[in-house]
């Protein structure tokens, strides 16, 4: 699925993303997408992405759902960090960091 | 989790999804600036995997696909069900009667704990085992300590009244014991109050308190069967208490017994309370049926070995009556079942061998079918399905028909079930109720799903591992197959077995027609017999009326009656002493010779069709009290009793001349006091209880010495014996209202009923034999069929270079060949080994007869030749141009 144009995430890296964005509160899916979209002001969620992404870390036990009112009084389903989630981000974000890190060096003009 | 949660579990899924999507879309259509939502469809296929429900779809796709299958080739799939179902139908009858009568326990409480007696007298081989003398059993009720309680039954009928309807009911006459020991409660009312130790009962106990529990109990309660309160009293309330009468005595209902309760017998309507009175010598008839129900720590054999010293003391105590007796102690499921459980083993191990032919059939068929679709199987994997994936559907398939065989099965089980019991001999059916219940239901499942694994397994093993080259090339002929191997060892198993089939049911043919051929020693034809009983024992007269009258009905040869009707139930015996020979020889009581005694009315010889072989018969001059006693005796009985004593007077003649015989005197016990009767004629000898058996020394006593307030009568007639019964019913009503006429009969009908079990197993095994032999040649059919549609190329050939037909038969009927005859020789040999397991149920037939193993041999060589005749037809008729051209 991931054809790599450089709007589009990789798989790794919008379940990374999914999960900062649940660390902060709980959100329904289309909060997530509006939250990266927000907060990167680059990227866009495909929903074909993102909500395979939010079902697979459910499956996984890093997410948990449930049925909620939304903000405009609608049923909608809120995704939520658990603490194996947490974790899952954590290494995450320092894989990310070290990765970031070593494609910068590479990339440094010398 | 099951499918069907799984399913449910997706559509949960499913419907949550939508109700997200639908929000997304929702709040992106506020944002007017956003893009157009993404594909719904890919989100949805990526989240199909994700939940894994592959596993279930490609398995319903599956069933789909072998549905389909399944219905393009109908002949086949038609040809594999009806198979199948046949025998598990066959199975699932069989093995619910089996079930019934060998393995479930009987239904009281505790059953283990139950025990049966009986007395025998190993010196006496013709009667084995006797019932028991009422004496000891009170007795043993006072000394025994392994034994919680004992209980009489006493089997008889009785005209049943009430109000102005009367009819003869089947009747147990039962100790007040009896309801506890086999621990029944009846439904409606209460059981007899047993007296104990404190409560004395006003009959003069025999043997201090135990005994008293066979002595209480008031003897006017009748407790009734659930089927005659359902079908007399319209199943009323209120019952108790109301007022009727057993052969003209008052009896007040006491209770009615669950609609499940059966002892022994389930035509039994009637219950009465027996009170057990010592006999005034001791020397109570051995006649009760005694059964018991072992003390909380008690073990059989502890009760045996008590049993066997207590015997031991009453043949000390009272050697004239007990000297060479012993008492025999049998779990009562044991002897409830005993007279059906080889004929039953048999039929299972023949249903047991006929499901193995239709399994193995089903495996052939679909053996053949998967060789014959190879190249699209093989296709298949060569376009990336795996090998479990192919294995998967054939699997399926498999599982389908067995499936579907086994619901057809279950049904015709059920069905086949009700004309089974229908057909069943009365020895059969008369104990228990057979029903099919859950645990037949879980068994035809799981026989069902065996079926189908180990059908389906074998094959699809063998399909799926077909590569696409020999696959495709075998296909279109060019090579045969080694794998056609399994196909042929198929048919020489189901062969086999088939053989083993008809060589046992020719047996039992044989033995049938041995059964059939007996001469019984009277005419059965045109004889009607009927059980009558008069209300009251003043009213005996009435049988002399009755008789007079029958026989100047017109069609009414001669008209007569008996105390115990030929073939039909033990008769009774009683000693007698032979007067003439030598005081050394002169026997005392204990070992006096037992014989059949029967009382008869006048003409009984003519009626019955019995010869008369010196002297005469009794006449109506015989039949009175005041009259000389007179007596006729039967071949049997001069040979046994009279021939050493008359071959010693002729100084060694072999045979008895007449003289001798008749005018001899003999005592015969029948009352307090017996005078000596001359013996005034011999009859030919009529078979005892069975046509299978010999005839037992047998005295004739006139009626009126000893009446007795039941008789079967017995009418010979011109013609049809029906057309006389609505005649003879007349007469008896107009005589007396009050009696009854039971058991209407021919005396055939009776005759046939004594080989009906045989008549039954070998019915039965015929089929199972001739439907596994039809199956063996379907077979048959299939492989040498399919090997002339692989090799039409090569025939072609053949016939082209200038082979003769039968040349071509040969060839194609080699492999083949040798599969049925190693089958043939295996099932032979096997026969030959086995049969003599059922030699016991054999009649005047050697087990291992050779005429019987020809003739199953013969049937299958017939059965196998038709199955390849078509095949061979073909193969000798292939036209060499079209063979070639079909390239």
């Amino acid at each position: 699925m991931a054809k790599s144009s450089s709007r589009d995430l990789i798989h790794g890296t919008l379940d990374m993303l999914v999960l900062k964005t649940l660390a902060r509160g709980e959100l329904h899916g289309y909060g997530v997408a509006l939250a990266i979209e927000g907060r990167s002001a680059e990227l866009r969620v495909e929903e074909s992405a993102l909500y395979p992404s939010l079902h697979r870390l459910e499956l996984a036990g890093l997410l948990k759902a449930e049925w909620k009112l939304s903000e405009t009084n609608r049923r909608a389903k809120f995704y939520r960090l658990t603490a194996a989630g947490r974790k899952q981000l954590a290494a995450e974000t320092a894989n990310w960091n070290r990765l970031v890190a070593a494609v910068a060096r590479v990339m440094e003009p010398a | 989790m099951s499918w069907f949660l799984r399913l449910r579990r997706r559509r949960r899924l499913d419907r949550d999804l939508n109700d997200e999507i639908a929000f997304h879309r929702e709040m992106r259509a506020r944002d007017a600036d956003a893009p157009p939502f993404g594909s719904e469809i890919r989100i949805r296929e990526s989240l199909r995997d994700l939940w894994r429900f592959e596993a279930i779809e490609t398995t319903l796709r599956d069933l789909l696909l072998a549905v389909r299958g399944l219905r393009r080739s109908p002949v086949l799939t038609l040809a594999l069900v009806a198979s199948l179902a046949l025998g598990i139908g066959a199975a699932i009858a069989i093995f619910t009667a089996a079930d019934t009568l060998l393995f479930r326990r009987l239904p009281y409480p505790e059953p283990d704990r139950l025990v049966a007696f009986w007395e025998a007298n190993p010196s006496q081989p013709d009667a084995p085992q006797h019932g028991v003398s009422g004496d000891h059993v009170l007795d043993w009720q006072t000394q025994m300590r392994t034994l919680a309680a004992l209980a009489v039954v006493d089997d008889g009928r009785s005209v049943f009244r009430e109000g102005d309807r009367s009819e003869e009911l089947h009747l147990q006459g039962v100790s007040a014991s009896f309801f506890a020991v086999l621990g029944i409660q009846p439904l409606i009312g209460s059981a007899p109050v047993e007296a104990t130790a404190s409560t004395s009962s006003d009959a003069p106990a025999k043997g201090g308190q135990g005994a008293r529990r066979l002595q209480s109990g008031r003897d006017d309660e009748l407790f009734i069967s659930h089927r005659l309160w359902r079908t007399w009293f319209g199943g009323t309330a209120d019952i108790i208490g109301r007022r009727v009468s057993l052969d003209a005595r008052p009896f007040t209902i006491a209770g009615v017994m669950p609609a499940s309760f059966a002892f022994g017998d389930r035509d039994v309507d009637l219950w009465t309370v027996m009170r057990l009175q010592p006999s005034r010598d001791g020397h109570g008839p051995r006649s009760l049926r005694a059964i018991g129900r072992l003390a909380p720590d008690a073990t059989l054999d502890g009760a045996r070995a008590e049993m066997a010293s207590v015997a031991r003391g009453f043949a000390e105590r009272d050697p004239a009556f007990n000297a060479g007796w012993i008492v025999q102690v049998a779990p009562l499921r044991e002897t409830l079942t005993r007279d059906v459980k080889p004929s039953l083993f048999l039929l299972l191990a023949a249903v047991g061998l006929l499901l193995i032919v239709a399994c193995a059939n089903a495996a052939n068929l679909l053996l053949a079918r998967n060789i014959a679709r190879r190249a699209d199987l093989a296709l298949r994997a060569a376009l990336g399905a795996s090998r479990w994936r192919i294995t998967r559907h054939l699997l399926i398939e498999s599982v389908l028909l067995a499936g579907t065989a086994g619901a057809a099965g279950l049904a015709l089980g059920w069905l086949a079930l009700d004309r089974l019991i229908a057909a069943a001999p009365r020895a059969l059916t008369q104990a228990v109720t057979l029903a099919v219940d859950w645990r037949i239901v879980c068994f035809a499942i799981g026989l069902t799903t065996v079926t189908g694994l180990a059908f389906g397994v074998g094959p699809s093993v063998i399909a799926s591992g077909a590569t696409l080259g020999d696959a495709l090339q075998q296909a279109s002929g060019r090579r045969t197959s080694s794998r056609s191997r399994a196909r042929g060892m198929l048919v020489a198993a189901e062969t086999a077995i088939a053989v083993l089939l008809l060589v046992g049911a020719t047996l039992l043919a044989r033995s049938l027609l041995r059964l059939q051929a007996v001469d019984p020693g009277l005419e059965p034809a045109r004889v009607l017999t009927f059980h009558f009983r008069v209300g009251a024992p003043k009213d005996v007269h009435l049988f002399a009326d009755l008789i007079d009258r029958i026989t100047q009905l017109p069609g009414v040869r001669a008209a007569s009656a008996t105390s115990f009707l030929p073939f039909s139930g033990p008769a009774a015996s009683t000693r007698v002493s032979i007067s003439g020979r030598d005081a050394s020889r002169t026997p005392s009581s204990a070992d006096a010779p037992t014989v059949v005694i029967r009382t008869i009315m006048p003409r009984y010889f003519a009626a019955l069709g019995v010869p008369i072989r010196q002297g005469r018969e009794l006449t109506a001059a015989d039949n009175a009290r005041d009259a000389p006693l007179r007596l006729v005796v039967n071949d049997a009985f001069v040979r046994r009793y009279l021939s050493a004593d008359l071959r010693r007077a002729d100084g060694g003649a072999a045979s008895p001349a007449a003289g001798r015989v008749v005018g001899t005197s003999i005592v015969v016990e029948m009352g307090r006091t017996n005078p000596p009767g001359e013996i005034v004629g011999v009859a030919g000898d009529v078979r005892e209880g069975s046509v299978a058996q010999t005839a037992a020394p047998t005295i004739y006593y006139p009626y009126a010495r000893a009446p007795y307030g039941q008789m079967h009568l017995i009418v010979r007639t011109e013609g049809d014996p029906a057309t006389l019964i609505a005649p003879v019913r007349r007469l008896a009503h107009n005589l007396d209202p009050g009696v009854a006429l039971a058991d209407v009969e021919t005396m055939g009908d009776i005759v046939r009923e004594t080989y009906a079990p045989q008549q039954f197993s070998a019915v039965l095994i015929g089929s199972f034999a001739l439907f596994a032999a039809t199956l063996a040649a379907v077979g048959l059919y299939g492989v040498v069929h399919l090997g002339v549609a692989a090799r039409t190329r090569e025939i072609g050939v053949r016939m082209a270079l200038g082979a003769s037909p039968p040349r071509i038969a040969l060839m194609v009927l080699r492999d083949t060949s040798r599969y049925v005859l190693t089958g043939l020789v295996i099932g032979l040999v096997a026969a030959f080994e086995l049969v003599t397991l059922i030699g016991g149920l054999l009649f005047e037939t050697q087990a291992r007869d050779p005429w019987a193993f020809a003739g199953g041999a013969l049937i299958l060589l017939v059965a196998s030749a038709i199955a390849a005749a078509a095949p061979v037809w073909r193969a000798t008729h292939v036209s060499p141009v079209r063979a070639l051209r079909a390239e």
